[in-house]
């Protein structure tokens, strides 16, 4: 298979699959209790936006008339109107500040994470059985079994109840809201240091632990055999050859473990208060704001498939057995 | 291999010694509640945040609840929930994939796009988003643990399906006329046994991380006191804030530890259990 059939097909799968996803939130949000015509029992809304909403989603008409709507609707960016704050589009609550301060938090957390953990676990695996191979692995496997919310709670305690090193939660201050641009970021930056640190020992052993299995596996293989042969000195086997493999490893993670990170966003925005995607649907579920657990769910799907279909095409690009057309994977 | 010999070399294993010691003492724990907590873990018997001391062994909450018996308490919450949710997405993990994995065809193809699909659902949103309809107890909160968590089992029970009906033995029974039942309860069913029993191991962690998880977002069951609701409880009283440090520690700790033993247990069970990772 050539790498554009290749790239081809998983493009047709991924679509597929975001089709099925955004059917799945069609019906299971009108399965259950709590449909968008609940929105006319609130008296805020005038009649014309009440007609308005009638005609763009069809709710007079039947059920598949509906879907075929609300399908052209998604498409079109219209995810509905937030039962909680009457009269915002879903889009509008979603597509904004709230995204970017996710995106933000995420890929820092995650590149940094996954960066640390190739280091520690590239030398932890050449080092198989060391005390620091031991020390490093008995931490991660202590690190995945804490929850992550605790360990979130354990920063808040100390280094913002005892040592009032970080803000207790929120993104910016309210003195920074108005001030020159440099304070500001410099202050977003400070509210970004709890949730960080946790996001990071959140993604770094599990990234970790497979990295320095993926080194501990590729030991025996005759091509760092012929390396060491050759004379080459550790250090080059190691950073040159190996942490190829390792960084195939951490891009199929980063796909395999992408629902991982909508989790992380919830938990951690949670705990720190943090204005993002994970804290809008966390306050939509105890408002019941379907319109808006609805739209994040969509667009978690998209991203989520988006982030296996990147990391396939990656996947093609580093090894280049699938990059020849042979194996596939 | 019998089951002895198989039991005697995972007591050989360290790592799978000391995960099982953590997990019956923790189901000890768990048992002997009403013996070792000193107070009902949802009475006002103490002071508003007092510090530990030798009548609050873990201090007490903003409500002057005992921690200590909460946190005692809160251990059958969770392996309650932790069991029942990993033994139900096990079983239904194990039939669907070994008939997958016996059947092949049409029902296979759909049954594992199904799977994949499911795989890259963001879970925790879902549940969230299936406990905001509806109104969350314990049962609920092990059904929805079941329906996002036997796919994994599924896929992996459903490879090793495969590999085991590739093998002579198999060939040999389908030869002599063997009905496909016949096969998947006397050759796949005990070949696949080991791969099953650390799944099984695996879910009970996925399980009480999860429910701990809910619980601490205020989605668990209200009734009842799990570790997860103490540090809920601990969140919205501002205990970082007040430094009561004995009401974040302790219940978080708990969990900490028990996931461990279900940690080392599952290793301890694929060390002893998969020889290729036998060194």
């Amino acid at each position: 298979m050539s790498l554009t059939r290749y790239i081809a097909k998983k493009l047709v799968e991924a679509i597929l699959t975001i089709f099925i996803g955004i059917t799945a939130a069609f019906f299971l949000f009108r399965l259950l209790p709590g449909d968008p015509t609940a929105v006319f029992l609130d008296i805020r809304l005038t009649p014309e936006a009440k007609q308005a909403l009638i005609r763009q989603f069809g709710l007079d008409k039947p059920l598949w008339e509906q879907y075929i709507l609300f399908l052209i609707n998604v498409f079109q960016g219209n995810l509905g109107i937030s039962f909680a704050y009457i009269g915002t589009p879903v889009s509008k609550l979603i597509f904004g500040p709230k995204l970017f301060n996710t995106i933000v938090l995420m890929a820092t957390s995650m590149i940094l994470g996954a960066f640390i953990a190739s280091i520690l676990g590239l030398l932890a695996g050449w080092k198989r059985g060391s005390l620091f191979d031991r020390l490093v692995t008995s931490l991660s496997y202590l690190s995945t079994s804490a929850p992550i919310f605790w360990i979130g709670l354990l920063i808040l305690l100390f280094l913002c109840g005892y040592l009032g090193l970080i803000p207790v939660g929120g993104t910016i201050s309210v003195e920074a809201i108005h001030a020159d641009p440099l304070t500001k970021i410099k202050d977003y930056l400070w509210h970004m240091i709890g949730p960080l640190i946790v996001l990071i020992l959140f993604f770094l052993p599990l990234y970790l632990l497979y990295v320095r299995n993926a080194v501990v596996t590729m030991h025996g293989e005759d091509f760092i055999f012929v390396l060491k042969a050759k004379g080459l000195p550790d250090k080059h086997i190691l950073f040159k050859h190996i942490a190829r493999f390792a960084l195939i490893t951490i891009v199929t993670l980063l796909a395999v473990h992408s629902p991982l990170l909508v989790s992380g966003a919830i938990i951690t925005e949670t705990v720190f208060s943090w204005n993002g995607m994970g804290l809008l649907l966390y306050e939509s579920v105890l408002k019941s704001d379907y319109p808006v657990i609805q739209g994040i769910f969509i667009l978690t799907i998209i991203v989520v498939v988006i982030a296996n279909l990147l990391a396939d095409i990656a996947y093609a690009f580093l090894d280049p057995r699938i990059r020849r057309g042979g194996i596939e994977r | 291999m019998n089951v002895l010999d198989t039991l005697d070399m995972l007591f050989h294993s360290k790592t799978f010694t000391l995960g099982f010691s953590i997990v019956v003492t923790v189901s000890l724990i768990a048992l002997l509640a009403d013996i070792i907590a000193p107070y009902p873990p949802l009475d006002f018997v103490g002071n508003v945040l007092e510090a530990p001391s030798w009548k609050h062994l873990f201090g007490t909450d903003d409500l002057g609840r005992d921690i200590f018996s909460m946190v005692v308490y809160g251990s059958r919450v969770s392996l309650i929930v932790g069991f029942l949710a990993a033994i139900f997405s096990t079983i239904i993990g194990t039939a669907i994939g070994i008939t997958c994995g016996i059947l092949r065809g049409i029902i296979d193809a759909i049954t594992m796009r199904f799977i994949d699909f499911m795989l890259s659902l963001p879970y925790l949103a879902l549940a969230l988003a299936i406990l905001a309809f509806l109104k969350p107890n314990i049962f609920l909160v092990v059904l929805v643990i079941v329906v996002l968590g036997w796919v994994s089992t599924a896929k992996v029970v459903r490879a090793q399906t495969l590999t085991i009906m590739a093998s002579p033995f198999v060939e040999a029974a389908r030869a002599i006329g063997a009905s496909n039942l016949h096969i998947a309860l006397r050759h796949v069913l005990p070949n696949a046994f080991p791969v099953i029993l650390s799944s099984l191991v695996l879910s009970v962690r996925s399980a009480i991380l999860f429910e701990a998880t809910l619980s601490f977002l205020g989605l668990g069951d209200p009734a009842l006191v799990s570790w997860g609701t103490i540090l809920f409880f601990a969140r919205r009283a501002g205990a970082f804030i007040l430094g009561a440090w004995w009401y974040i520690i302790p219940p978080g700790f708990m969990i900490m530890i028990t996931v461990l033993g279900f940690t080392l247990m599952a290793i301890g069970l694929d060390e002893v259990l998969n020889p290729r990772l036998r060194r």
